[in-house]
């Protein structure tokens, strides 16, 4: 709940941030070309454009810098080649690789055009003639990228790329100017919905101007571009919308809002993008792409052994007869073997299982299963060491001499932990069936339960090493009753005696909570639970209660075991409503507590010093069967009701120890009585 | 200096009336002779389709043949004719001349109906005056070109490159003239993109207006995008489109003074 709240305290503080700047910037100059606004990685434009939300390869330094925080390993992406009719070389390169304190990048982006012929005005044809004078004019436009990314909550990352743009002028003309700026990433991986990313990506945050070193000091603006996007696994194995085996398909989205100072007539972008992967053709991905303002992209991509080559066919819909195929590679760096002194990472998977806690008790016939595998990445290094290894010798004297070895180890200096997702996670299983999870190894489903008890298993299966962690959780589920809410106050005590069949309610599926329970019926219910076998014969020892009252095994068994006492006038009343301290004093009896040193005289406050049942209230409250009454007043002689009589004999030492045995072992206790005792008149 | 002039001395009194005497002896043509020396030839002043055009320059299969006729002696305008590669020959009859100041100035129209064959052509006009004295105007090696050819027969360039943007669209203050040389008459698109390719400006021109007849053209350009944002410091790109293809493309320097 917190991590929720904080969540969204930061998107929506980077919105509202973003909304402002966004607003306060005008166009009150001349707009210059930024290199960043349109990037012509193959794999982002084959997408039309749409990876603000995807962002999972090193192209995310320049789309949505958020992205690199989810690098596990270094990634290196580039690409080059003339653009537009070959007037432009473009060029853009980036590197992401995790550190001990996040993700760090790097990028550049290059675009330079030559050869812009200065020209006079010839005095007898008066026609525009070539300048062979002077020399023609280059033009260099290019970003240099520093990016950070970061996870700050488990299904959130935060990006920030710092950019320093650099333009040039030279040949026939020489200016030069620059800018510093900033782009603002957010990639949200909802934990529980696995097949949804959001991102957002607020391109050039402080607005800005790119400054010339002209006489004049001309300024020409960037202007902010806020790129808000979603990707959706539409078709996956587990994590998808729709499952479907062997196949991957996820549609992105990403909406653009273009700020007025921004080189471009557009106010807003809307680009869509697909990528399919046939899983059974291993590394092939086709994609496809539209963007509303640019125009179509196709693509395909090949990866192998950490090598992605993409291509992309891309048309600019402005114009025709443009070369419309890009190229890029990328390649995962994988990690390096392990030495002495260099960063190493260890991993500790663990299954954490949100949903249903252990030993939870319900009524319902299935329940929701939610949780998230995950591993405790250790990083640090390993480094040599000592270890005191000590032995003792005789010595010649009799007496024992210490003798210290140090023995040389290798130790793990650990610099910072961090969770991330299971590497290699293939599957996740519960109770030994895949289950539906997703990339973060959050899974969810609901599972029909069995009557009594649930041995929930969740196992986390990886490539190389099969099941790398389970997590078990326990799950009882009783038969309710009609007039006993899940969350009546005695719930849990009703649940259990129900179970173990020591009380099972009335014909019309009630409890009858709040009904007294009358002596007959109490020493009933507590003979049933010792069970056992009844044998031999027992005179009648109580007037009222003749030897073919249904209760009377029950109460005379009870009499000679000392549970219970009759009244001096040899009477049982068995049909008495037991007041609070009768009960608990026959409760006291059957758990047959030990008097311990401490045991209170008064154990409540609206009992007298004296009181006859004291003793028997103080050894239960000791025994933590009186939990419910804590600071409250005792009433001796109110009704004992049955969810009271239940829930002091829950908490009896010998239903505790049937409840262990039932969440360990899983066997419900049962008890049985002979119905041979005999009652002689 | 006049005094001086009129100070005359017998002896050049008695040679000026001997000179009279004998141009009375050589009759009126010497005379006449005397008085053409002062005379120039005609002086035409053409242009096709409006442009001035060079040897060597595109002009459109009919192309209208425009343009002024002047003198300072009387214009025989029957001596006034048309001619394409020195055979077909457009005579007086056929031109529309229309007098500005006769007998010493005439406007001269001739409008092709008949398309003049693809190829080169040399392109004459000639008038005289009544002395006889002939003036001639020509265009040599004009190409016509083919109907369905749609081509830019020279490099496109702009001037002033570099040049400032002009917000108030006055050529005074910046902007930039992007010429080419059409084959024919055509739709022409001049689309203006930034070096990353996004489209900033598009000019229409429409066949047979400005920037979109045969010849060559100019066509203003401000430095503003189509809505009116001003272009910053850097080359962009223009291409010259007709019929949805590239046909010639250049390079502008915008500089903000």
């Amino acid at each position: 709940m917190k991590n929720k709240f904080e969540k969204n305290k930061i998107i929506l503080g980077i919105l509202i941030l973003a909304q402002m700047v966004f607003l306060c910037q005008a166009a009150f100059a001349a707009s210059t070309t930024d290199p960043t606004r349109t990037y012509f990685g193959a794999r982002p434009l084959a997408l039309g454009g749409a990876f603000t939300a995807v962002a999972n390869d090193a192209n995310a330094i320049f789309l949505n810098p958020a992205g690199i925080a989810w690098f596990r390993h270094p990634e290196f992406v580039g690409t080059s080649r003339p653009l537009f009719f070959e007037e432009t070389l473009y060029s853009a390169a980036g590197y992401a690789s995790p550190t001990n304190w996040g993700i760090f990048g790097i990028g550049i982006i290059d675009a330079h055009s030559a050869g812009s012929l200065p020209t006079f005005r010839d005095p007898v044809s008066g026609r525009i003639t070539i300048d062979t004078s002077t020399e023609a004019t280059d033009y260099d436009n290019n970003v240099l990228i520093l990016s950070y990314g970061k996870t700050v909550l488990e299904d959130l990352s935060l990006g920030l790329n710092l950019k320093f743009y650099n333009q040039s002028l030279s040949g026939g003309t020489e200016l030069h100017g620059t800018n510093l700026n900033a782009d603002l990433g957010l990639l949200y991986h909802p934990l529980y919905i696995a097949w949804l990313s959001l991102g957002l990506n607020y391109q050039n945050a402080l607005g800005g101007a790119i400054k010339w070193n002209n006489a004049a000091g001309t300024e020409d603006l960037l202007g902010s571009t806020i790129k808000i996007g979603s990707a959706f696994i539409v078709l996956g194995s587990k994590e998808a919308l729709f499952q479907m085996e062997k196949q991957k398909l996820m549609l992105a989205v990403d909406f653009d809002l273009i700020n007025a100072s921004v080189l471009s007539d557009q106010s807003s972008d809307l680009k869509i993008g697909l990528e399919y992967s046939p899983l059974s053709i291993s590394g092939l991905s086709l994609r496809a792409g539209y963007d509303c303002n640019a125009g179509v992209g196709l693509g395909v991509g090949f990866e192998k052994s950490g090598f992605r080559f993409d291509y992309a066919y891309y048309q600019n819909s402005a114009v025709s007869g443009n070369n419309p195929s890009y190229f890029s590679l990328a390649y995962t760096i994988p990690p390096p073997a392990r030495k002495l002194f260099e960063p190493q990472e260890t991993s500790t998977p663990y299954i954490r299982i949100d949903k249903p806690k252990d030993q939870t008790i319900t009524p319902e016939l299935s329940i929701q299963i939610k949780g998230i595998a995950k591993q405790i990445t250790q990083k640090g290094f390993w480094a040599p060491s000592t270890e005191a290894f000590i032995t003792y010798e005789a010595t010649n004297s009799g007496t024992l001499e210490k003798i210290i070895q140090m023995i040389p180890v290798e130790i793990f200096q650990t610099i910072s932990y961090e969770v991330r997702p299971i590497e290699n996670l293939i599957d996740v299983r519960l109770n030994g069936n895949s289950m539906p999870y997703n990339k973060l190894g959050i899974f969810e489903t609901m599972l029909k339960l069995n009557p009594a008890l649930n041995r929930i298993t969740i196992e986390a299966i990886t490539t190389a090493e099969g099941t790398v962690t389970k997590e078990s959780v326990r799950v009882l589920r009783y038969i309710p009753f009609s007039d006993t809410s899940e969350n009546h106050w005695a719930i849990r005590s009703i649940a259990f005696i129900s179970t173990f069949k020591i009380i099972t309610g009335y014909p019309d599926d009630t409890f009858k909570p709040d009904n007294p329970i009358t002596r007959a019926e109490l020493v009933t219910l507590l003979m049933k639970a010792k069970g056992g076998a009844f044998t031999g014969s027992l005179e009648v020892a109580f007037k009222d209660v003749k030897p073919n009252h249904w209760a009377a095994p029950y109460i005379y068994q009870a009499n000679l075991k000392g549970i219970v006492k009759g009244y001096p006038d040899n009477t049982f009343r068995p049909t008495q409503n037991l007041t609070r301290a009768e009960g608990v004093a026959i409760l006291a009896r059957f758990a047959e507590i030990e008097a311990g040193r401490d045991l209170d005289l008064v154990p409540f406050p609206d009992l007298p010093e004296g009181f006859w049942a004291n003793e028997f209230i103080s050894k239960a409250k000791s025994a933590g069967m009186l939990k419910y009454l804590a600071k409250k007043s005792f009433d001796p002689k109110v009704p004992f009701t049955r969810c009271e009589a239940a829930e002091v004999l829950f908490l009896t030492p010998f239903i505790q120890d049937k409840e262990n045995k039932l969440w360990e072992t899983g066997v419900v206790f049962a008890p049985t009585i002979s119905a041979s005792l005999e009652v002689k008149p | 200096m006049i005094n001086q002039s009129l100070n005359f001395k017998p002896i050049k009194i008695w040679g000026i009336i001997i000179a009279i005497c004998g141009l009375n002896l050589c009759g009126s043509i010497f005379l006449a002779d005397i008085c053409s020396a002062a005379q120039t030839k005609p002086t035409l002043s053409i242009t096709v389709n409006g442009k001035t055009i060079f040897s060597g320059d595109s002009i459109s299969s009919t192309p209208s043949i425009e343009g002024t006729v002047t003198a300072t002696a009387t214009i025989d305008t029957n001596s006034i004719k048309i001619s394409v590669d020195s055979t077909q020959e457009i005579t007086a009859e056929a031109i529309t001349i229309t007098p500005i100041l006769a007998p010493y100035s005439y406007s001269i129209h001739y409008q092709y109906i008949t398309a003049l064959a693809a190829g080169t052509h040399d392109l004459k006009v000639e008038a005289a005056n009544t002395l006889g004295q002939v003036s001639t105007w020509d265009a040599v090696s004009v190409s016509v070109a083919a109907s369905n050819t749609n081509a830019i027969q020279s490099r496109a360039l702009n001037y002033p490159n570099p040049f400032p943007p002009s917000p108030t669209n006055d050529p005074s203050v910046g902007g930039t003239y992007i010429g080419y040389e059409l084959s024919n008459d055509a739709n022409v698109k001049i689309m203006i993109f930034d070096i990353m390719s996004t489209k900033l400006r598009e000019i229409s021109c429409t066949a047979g207006g400005t920037g979109g007849s045969a010849g060559y053209s100019e066509v203003y350009f401000n430095g503003l995008t189509n809505a009116g944002k001003t272009l910053g410091n850097g080359i962009y790109i223009y291409l010259l489109v007709i019929d949805g293809q590239v046909k010639a493309k250049g390079k502008l320097t915008i500089v903000q003074s």
